[in-house]
């Protein structure tokens, strides 16, 4: 199982296991990470989902939908790692990722 | 309950008999002092179910599970918005995004996202705050009010011509068109006053074409549409006639919703007062208690959904009353609990999911500290009883209060 790595909004980090297939946002959401708001459930259309990705594996991500770049306009610190984490599926090849959730 | 012969016709045939109920949701819930608790008795039934009378006066379906609501929210495919509800008054024009599916959905919704995002919202702060304010004091020596008719319906009107860059010299013929959009016994009369307001947003409009002057008014006529060309007069009219009605009958219904629990709480009144870091998540639980709106669609494909099978054309109820009291999501669903920190769908879900929720918020949140900085004890005097109404929200229309100073 893939494991994810959360780091929240005041430094706290934890591991979590990922099943592949399921979004970041789903996983951390099904794991108590409540501070990811994730309002709207995962339709790519409240930008409060929004992580900023260990820049290690920001290459190793999907291409940013023209949806999703609208969206993280209206971030409130948006920066080049910036992804909506419903948008990214987990999978073996993302095995140790670190996520940071992004103030909204 | 018994289904009469006249009723049976009108019950399509997909519809197996022993999921339809002889109910009109609203009239259901209004027949309870509290209508929320029509909630419990629903989730002693079946999950999905027809009713004859279930959302804008038509049968359809009801879904009364936080989970099926959610997942109906995340499938506009099937569960579409696409409609022109005030086609029958004669107006050409849809409400811009919300009748709207997919994907042309969000070709409209990005261009107001940034008006209405957490950054943009905290700047609305003042104008929100110095409205609690000048509302607040034209009642607060007096230690009791209406509370509805003296602060709760007027504020929205405040609100959105403040932050629309209205004069004030409309805010009387406002407050008479939003009490007779919300409040009029006779529908004509109520159509009378939408066709008010919308010819008056047309002039607005029109005057703001010539010069803006405000960032919204800017940013909505020079927005342009795919990044090809700027919104035709239709859209805007859609767009600005969205604003005034979304933050309506529901902010006001909130506040009553709001006021009327604390005013049966003072021990949560008090700990609010001393620690008011408490009151964002109050809110959030009092949201979820009370949601206001209760949406509906409309089946666009064919779904078998939950083991129903839905036809094309069917309509379906998005029972948040229910949904949000819902003991399989959450414990104790009736009781309000501020440690809860509970997800919510009083905002919807999915592409829809309300584009003023973070405004809804922090007007809620400046609304209650408000309150409670300045007046202690609230209570209904003895003897008296909210009224309220069901349908497309759910609203207090009265509710009685004194306080005592802080």
């Amino acid at each position: 199982m893939p494991t994810l790595i959360v780091i929240g909004q005041a430094g706290d980090e934890r591991s979590i296991d990922g099943e592949s297939g399921q979004s970041l946002m789903q996983i951390m959401r099904d794991n108590g990470v409540n501070e990811l708001q994730a309002l709207c459930g995962g339709a790519c259309s409240c930008a409060t989902c929004h992580v900023w990705i260990d820049p290690a594996f920001v290459s190793l991500l999907p291409a940013m939908s023209g949806q999703e770049d609208d969206m993280l306009a209206c971030a409130a610190e948006r920066h080049p790692n910036s992804r909506l984490s419903c948008q990214l599926k987990m999978s073996e090849k993302l095995d140790g990722i670190r996520v940071t959730v992004a103030p909204i | 309950m018994s289904v009469t012969q006249q009723q049976k016709q009108t019950i399509p045939d997909h519809v197996p008999a022993e999921l339809v109920r002889d109910m009109d949701i609203n009239t259901y819930a209004a027949s309870f002092g509290d209508p929320y608790e029509a909630a419990a008795r629903l989730h002693e039934g079946p999950d999905i179910f027809w009713a004859t009378t279930a959302a804008n006066g038509r049968p359809g379906w009801v879904l009364t599970r936080q989970a099926l609501v959610q997942e109906a929210y995340l499938d506009p495919e099937h569960f579409s918005s696409e409609r022109a509800d005030l086609a029958a008054m004669g107006i050409s024009w849809k409400l811009n995004p919300l009748e709207f599916d997919p994907p042309e959905h969000h070709k409209y919704r990005r261009l107001l996202n940034p008006l209405f995002s957490p950054r943009a919202v905290a700047e609305m702060d003042s104008p929100v705050k110095a409205v609690c304010d000048e509302l607040l004091n034209a009642i607060v020596e007096c230690g009791s009010c209406e509370f509805i008719g003296d602060f709760a319906e007027k504020f929205p009107s405040y609100i959105f011509l403040d932050l629309m860059g209205m004069p004030r010299e409309m805010l009387p013929e406002f407050l008479e068109w939003e009490r007779l959009l919300l409040r009029a016994e006779d529908p004509r009369q109520k159509v009378a006053a939408m066709m008010s307001v919308f010819n008056f947003l047309q002039k607005f409009i029109d005057e703001q074409r010539i010069e803006p002057t405000t960032e919204l008014m800017k940013t909505i006529l020079s927005a342009k549409y795919e990044d090809e060309r700027l919104l035709s007069n239709d859209e805007v009219m859609g767009m600005v006639a969205l604003l005034y009605i979304g933050g309506l009958d529901t902010v006001f219904s909130m506040l009553g919703w709001i006021f009327r629990h604390l005013a049966g709480d003072v021990q949560l009144q008090d700990r609010l007062r001393a620690n008011p870091e408490l009151i964002p998540q109050a809110v959030e639980e009092f949201l979820r208690a009370y949601p206001v709106a209760q949406p509906h669609r409309k089946i666009k494909h064919e779904i078998e959904f939950h083991g129903v099978k839905m036809r094309k054309g069917d309509h379906v109820l998005m029972a948040t009353f229910a949904a949000n009291r819902d003991p399989r999501a959450y414990d104790n669903p009736h009781i309000v609990d501020i440690e809860r920190k509970p997800r919510l769908l009083t905002f919807a879900a999915g592409p829809h999911l309300c584009l003023g929720i973070h405004l809804a918020r922090r007007e809620l949140r400046i609304v209650v500290e408000a309150f409670l900085a300045r007046c202690k004890n609230i209570r209904m005097p003895a003897g008296e009883k909210i009224e309220f109404h069901t349908g497309g929200t759910w609203g207090i229309d009265r509710l009685a209060l004194e306080w005592d100073p802080v």
